[in-house]
């Protein structure tokens, strides 16, 4: 079926055309250099989710601490760039350019999110 | 994905045990409008939502539910965390103690354990909407039911936020609704389906 629903002329006027902005036409991992950006995020994020759950049940573990430590600072630099780059990874970040970045797709789910 | 905040998005601090209004609060848990209900209804009715504004809305009201789960639990287990067997007899919470002494497991009030036969994922937005605006009203009064029977202002402190917290969500679906119908013209009225036909 035609997608009439949608960029409808006959919606000309109505509230959400007229927010239409840059926060709606940036899509913002499809960018291919956010998605690579991304996935160093992943790949980052699931070391600390396993190191994590090791600590849970070994919290004096120097080596594991100390490894935790390490992929925190590789996380946090990681995301700060994405943040600037790409947009929010969570939706409690600093808001820039008076842009609400947060709903912006693809979502994580989305075939080109990925 | 997910990451977990230690604490609780309202404090729960309860400093008499009462069984009876533990097996009535319950029900927020596990119960027909419950905090898992919600959770489960609008993180599900995510994956088609069509445009991106509603998406937002169903995964931020989704994850917040998710933080009221978690209160309700804190307010059944302070409720439960001194009760004596005798204080515990004769009270309806013996049927639930029966099976699950004091641990926290999603039931109704009722009895009835929780099922996921209470929501809905229609993959139509209006229908889901329509869902949405329906189970904060729904939970809006099983809220306004409690803070009729329970008289703790221990517990109805946090249930008053947690009531408060329905009207706001009902008002984001309102505008959620709106949105939906801002990109729906009369033609197509009924006659598509934004999540399925593009």
């Amino acid at each position: 079926m035609e997608r009439r629903f949608n960029n409808n002329p006959a919606n000309n006027g109505s509230a959400w055309q007229n927010e239409m902005s840059r926060a709606e036409e940036m899509r913002y991992p499809a960018d291919p250099n956010c998605k690579r950006m991304l996935r160093q995020i992943q790949e980052i994020d699931f070391a600390l989710m396993d190191t994590k759950l090791f600590l849970d049940a070994y919290p004096r573990n120097l080596m594991a601490m100390e490894y935790f430590n390490q992929l925190i600072e590789k996380r946090d630099a990681a995301a700060q760039a994405y943040h600037a780059q790409c947009g929010p990874l969570v939706a409690d970040e600093r808001i820039e350019n008076n842009t609400w970045l947060w709903i912006n797709g693809p979502w994580p789910w989305e075939f080109d999110a990925n | 994905m997910w990451t977990y905040d230690k604490k609780l998005q309202y404090p729960v601090k309860i400093k008499n045990s009462n069984a009876a209004t533990a097996g009535i609060i319950i029900s927020q848990l596990g119960g027909p409008d419950g905090e898992l209900g919600a959770s489960m209804r609008y993180l599900n009715q995510r994956y088609v939502c069509p445009y991106d504004k509603i998406t937002g809305i169903l995964t931020d009201v989704g994850t917040e539910e998710l933080a009221h789960l978690e209160i309700i639990a804190a307010i059944v287990h302070q409720l439960t965390r001194n009760l004596k067997p005798e204080q515990i007899a004769g009270t309806p919470f013996a049927n639930y103690f029966v099976d699950h002494t004091v641990g926290v497991y999603p039931i109704a009030a009722s009895g009835v354990p929780y099922d996921m036969k209470y929501i809905a994922v229609k993959g139509d937005l209006l229908a889901d909407i329509n869902e949405d605006l329906a189970a904060e009203q729904k939970a809006r009064v099983t809220y306004d039911n409690i803070l009729r029977l329970v008289d703790d202002p221990d517990v109805r402190g946090p249930i008053r936020f947690l009531r408060e917290r329905e009207i706001v969500h009902y008002q984001r679906f309102g505008d959620a609704m709106r949105i939906a119908q801002d990109n729906l013209d009369s033609k197509n009225f009924y006659a598509i389906n934004p999540s399925y036909d593009r």
